[in-house]
């Protein structure tokens, strides 16, 4: 039987190889709940972005959302140049999507991954209701900064999950070492990211309209 | 006769002092925006952030003011 400091150490959570007394165990459950959306967030948007770099080897034949005469076009304040012809809905959430989008550029093509807000939301009424993120001439470079650059935004994510559940962590239990608790929460986290990258693996059927270009 | 009571008013509560910093999901609320954007804003330079003592990402009250004003 395991001990710790006298304590039984039975629990086993997800995402964490060690045993967790039942008081760890309980404020583990407690910081879980607290950050229980800010994990799931984490993982749909690592989901999303799994989906994305499973598809990069297909764009070849460039997926869109729908023919190049239906396709919506966007304008972005302050841009210069011909408007965005969307090619693709990167990802979409209730407050913003992220657009690849494609527009004419002298005799070349210029692609850019544009990020849509809501239009009532107090930074779209100040700066417009898109923004470009990055723009480049070659589409699967753009994409591959694109996803690097989530890739590091999801890492200050789960760094900031960590250290709001380490500050909750500190008011709730006053001196005690919770350090494990907070490995824990770390280490499923990161069990999201796995379990994301193994559902990638069995789901490569996918349908889809493509433009080539 | 008649006693009239006397009803105190009741003491204002103490004005709130103005928070000097967020968190970053609070910025989220605040602006209107996806949770992961305000990340965007944070990684483009848009939008300066400070760590707290356990690595909490904080932005101050004056950077999203300045944010909500002008570029």
């Amino acid at each position: 039987m395991l001990k710790r400091n006298g304590e039984v150490c039975q629990y086993r959570v997800p995402g964490y190889a060690g045993r967790l007394t039942k008081m760890e165990y309980n404020a583990y459950t407690e910081a879980m709940t607290s950050v229980e959306d800010q994990v799931k967030q984490l993982s749909e948007g690592i989901q999303a972005l799994s989906d994305l770099q499973n598809d990069l080897p297909n764009w070849r034949d460039l997926p869109v959302n729908g023919s190049t005469e239906t396709a919506q076009v966007i304008t972005v304040k302050g841009d210069q140049g011909a408007p965005w012809q969307i090619l693709r809905t990167i990802s979409k959430t209730s407050r913003n999507e992220v657009l690849f989008c494609t527009r004419p550029k002298g005799n070349d093509q210029q692609f850019g991954i544009i990020e849509k807000f809501d239009p009532n939301s107090a930074y779209a009424r100040i700066h417009g209701t898109s923004e470009v993120l990055m723009t480049s001439n070659d589409p699967k470079l753009l994409i591959q900064d694109h996803l690097e650059n989530e890739r590091a935004i999801f890492q200050l994510f789960r760094k900031d999950i960590e250290a709001t559940v380490a500050e909750s962590l500190a008011e709730k239990y006053p001196g005690q070492n919770l350090s494990r608790v907070i490995r824990a929460i770390s280490g499923r986290c990161q069990c999201q990211e796995s379990i994301s990258a193994r559902s990638d693996a069995g789901n490569t059927t996918r349908n889809r309209v493509s433009i080539r270009f | 006769m008649s006693v009239q009571e006397t009803v105190s008013p009741q003491p204002a509560p103490p004005p709130q002092p103005e928070r000097l910093a967020y968190s970053l999901h609070e910025a989220a609320e605040m602006l209107g925006v996806d949770y992961f954007s305000v990340y965007r804003l944070v990684q483009r330079g848009k939008l300066k952030v400070c760590k707290a003592l356990r690595g909490k990402f904080l932005v101050s009250r004056t950077e999203l003011l300045k944010l909500l004003k002008s570029d």
